[in-house]
């Protein structure tokens, strides 16, 4: 140690002078077995499988988000312009074939069609024959029929009895002058708009009433409100650097996400559906009681095996050291800290699910799967709380918000979720969704040095929405 | 040398290491709480090295980028430690004394030091380091550790209060 004591001012000074021709020290050699090891087994984890957080610049990454979703409104509308369209000749296609279906049934209203039928010339049947067989004298025929004096044909007797009758009042109202058929003859369309299903007609007709209700299919946007309450299953860490570590627990967690989404139904029941919320996420972590083992292992002058047992609870964590090497060093008790971390976090994110739903009246039952893709948007608030129950370290009233930043290194997401749920049709084109699911986020790696970014967990939620049909 | 690195050679990168190793674990002593946390700095500094020397450019020298990676290697350690700085206050630290075995088994004076900083809690030690012997600013520190540059200076003054006591106590014994 230098002799003279430095000032508060020039202890900076005193510092730098001290470490300005500091040459360091030699580091055991187990240091590089241990970084030779590692360059080994780079080589091939580089093209392996290892799960690795996708890392983008936050300058591509917004932008990129925001294109995403204007992709996906987009082709959401190009697709439902063309299910409408398709949708709408399919309705002129069923329409037109009940009216031909109609035209060619025998009426009921008619008591006879083959008389109708053997009024005009040229159909085919057994209306021919039977005009020819019962044809009446000439004298009969200007008795009967208004049309016997112009030297038309003869028409059937009930057909004429039908044209002879005075109409009901209604069907005056509604039936529109028939296109005359050449020779005289109202057309088939004389039969009514009622019956033959045109436009116009402001009635609907029986068949149509009588059609099963159609599934709640189409596009749509769909506005949903989800909460998680709290996280489930902790998941282990992998072991780094040798060292195991029992997972630790994240007491409460509690997700509210508001979002839209688009949502395509096909024929098939079966529906797709994206979107991009936004969630805000509150969670508290604290430590289970754990057990941490660690070996360190080495040759050489500076052999050194050291092993450390830590348990912790709640309230305090003790770890014991115990060492063994060539070099005179104490053993050591430490008592760190024990905190509980409060972390808020604001991400975006984009589910991409699809829907299996089957119908019972106006409820729909389902169920889902999908992927999520989430991106941290504005970092998180980490409120740093020292447990005052700890006897050792005081409460430390300077709670001091650390935002973190990870718009340093943004880092992708991929969740993956499932669930059922339920959704009830209020009206034609609004319907209440209640979804409960649960929420799969796997381990990562920052690739960065092998440590694992965040411990993979499993959360929980129920999920609401709003879905409006175009 | 370089390019033997980059091409994957171990003997280049052993020879690398052996040529900067000392310099290196230096720098990894005066930011670790411990010898051992400092062999684990080291070793995760020497990946990153070898992972990232294609972005060295022979701009500079090369010890001085590979500095920059150990102290980035430093912060990204208490990084993942972060709660011990908001937490961390004079109570924590220890109060040097002359039962202090670990300072007074050096003899050399910069040894000591190190084993000051290394008794030091980790927020008080990497701000000291980072402003005193890296020259950064509070506000780099602040962006660095993802902290408040209040919460940097106020750090500071207390790391070096400590510092203070220690080395005061040390000249007495």
């Amino acid at each position: 140690m230098a002799q003279e004591v430095p000032h508060q001012d020039g202890l900076d000074e005193y510092l730098t002078r001290a470490f300005e021709d500091y040459e360091g020290e030699t580091p055991p050699d187990r240091v590089w077995e241990a970084i030779g090891r590692d360059l080994e087994a780079a080589a091939p984890a580089g093209a392996g499988g290892r799960v690795r957080t996708m890392r983008l610049r936050a300058g591509w990454l917004l932008p990129a988000a925001a294109a995403a979703a204007a992709a996906l409104l987009v082709t959401g509308y190009l697709l439902l312009q063309a299910y409408e369209r398709i949708e709408s000749l399919s309705g002129q296609v069923a329409d037109q074939g009940r009216r031909i279906e109609q035209m060619l049934a025998p009426a009921p209203e008619m008591p006879d069609s083959a008389g109708t039928d053997a009024a005009l010339p040229g159909l085919p049947g057994a209306a021919a024959p039977a005009r020819e067989q019962i044809a009446p004298a000439p004298h009969q025929r200007a008795d009967r029929e208004p049309g016997a004096a112009a030297g038309l044909p003869p028409l059937a007797p009930a057909a004429a009895d039908a044209l002879a009758a005075p109409a009901a009042p209604e069907a005056r109202q509604i039936l529109p002058p028939a296109a005359p058929l050449p020779g005289g003859r109202p057309a088939l369309t004389a039969l009514g708009p009622r019956r033959a299903g045109l436009p116009g007609s402001g009635d609907v007709l029986p068949a149509q009433a009588a059609l099963p209700e159609q599934p709640f299919r189409g596009a749509g946007i769909a506005l949903k409100v989800s909460a998680s309450p709290q996280h489930l299953l902790p998941v282990m860490p992998p072991p780094s650097h040798g060292e195991w570590v029992a997972p630790q627990r994240v007491a409460q967690a509690r997700d509210l996400r508001i979002g839209l989404g688009l949502r395509i139904r096909d024929r098939k029941r079966l529906s797709f559906e994206g979107g991009i919320y936004v969630q805000q996420r509150d969670e508290q972590t604290q430590h289970l009681p754990r057990l941490r083992y660690r070996r360190e292992g080495g040759s050489g002058p500076e052999q050194q095996f050291r092993y450390r047992l830590y348990t912790s609870g709640d309230a305090q964590e003790v770890s014991v050291t115990l060492s063994r090497t060539a070099e005179p060093a104490p053993d050591s008790v430490q008592i760190p800290l024990t905190v509980e971390t409060r972390q808020r976090s604001t991400s975006a994110a984009l589910p991409l699910t699809a829907r299996l739903s089957t119908g019972i009246g106006p409820l729909q039952v389902s169920v889902r799967a999908g992927a999520v893709v989430q991106y941290r948007l504005a970092g998180s608030l980490e409120l740093l709380e020292v447990d005052t129950g700890s006897p050792y370290f005081r409460y430390d009233a300077e709670q001091q918000p650390a935002l973190r930043s990870p718009l340093s290194s943004p880092a992708l997401q991929m969740q993956y979720l499932a669930g059922a749920g339920a959704e009830w049709r209020l009206s034609p084109r609004l319907s209440l969704s209640v979804e409960p699911y649960a929420q799969f986020r796997p381990g990562s790696r920052d690739g960065r040095g092998g440590q694992h970014a965040r411990p993979a967990h499993a959360l929980a939620g129920i999920e609401a929405g709003l879905y409006c049909r175009f | 040398m370089v390019q033997g690195c980059l091409a994957g050679d171990r003997q280049a990168q052993r020879q690398l290491y052996e040529q900067y190793k000392r310099q290196m674990f230096g720098y990894c002593l005066r930011y670790a709480g411990s010898r051992e946390e400092a062999e684990d700095l080291l070793h995760e500094g020497f990946l990153k090295i070898f992972r990232d020397l294609h972005q060295y450019h022979g701009k500079g020298a090369l010890g001085a980028w590979m500095r920059q990676v150990m102290v980035h290697t430093a912060i990204d350690h208490l990084r993942r430690q972060q709660r011990q700085i908001a937490t961390s206050d004079l109570e924590a630290a220890p109060e040097p004394g002359a039962e202090d075995p670990l300072i007074r088994q050096f003899e050399s004076h910069t040894q000591e030091l190190i084993a000051i900083l290394q008794r030091m809690p980790p927020g008080y030690r990497t701000i000291l380091n980072l402003y005193v012997l890296e020259g950064y600013s509070h506000k780099e520190i602040a962006a660095q550790l993802n902290i408040q540059v209040s919460t940097s200076k106020t750090q500071l003054m207390r790391a070096r209060e400590v510092l203070r006591k220690h080395v005061e106590k040390s000249l007495k014994t």
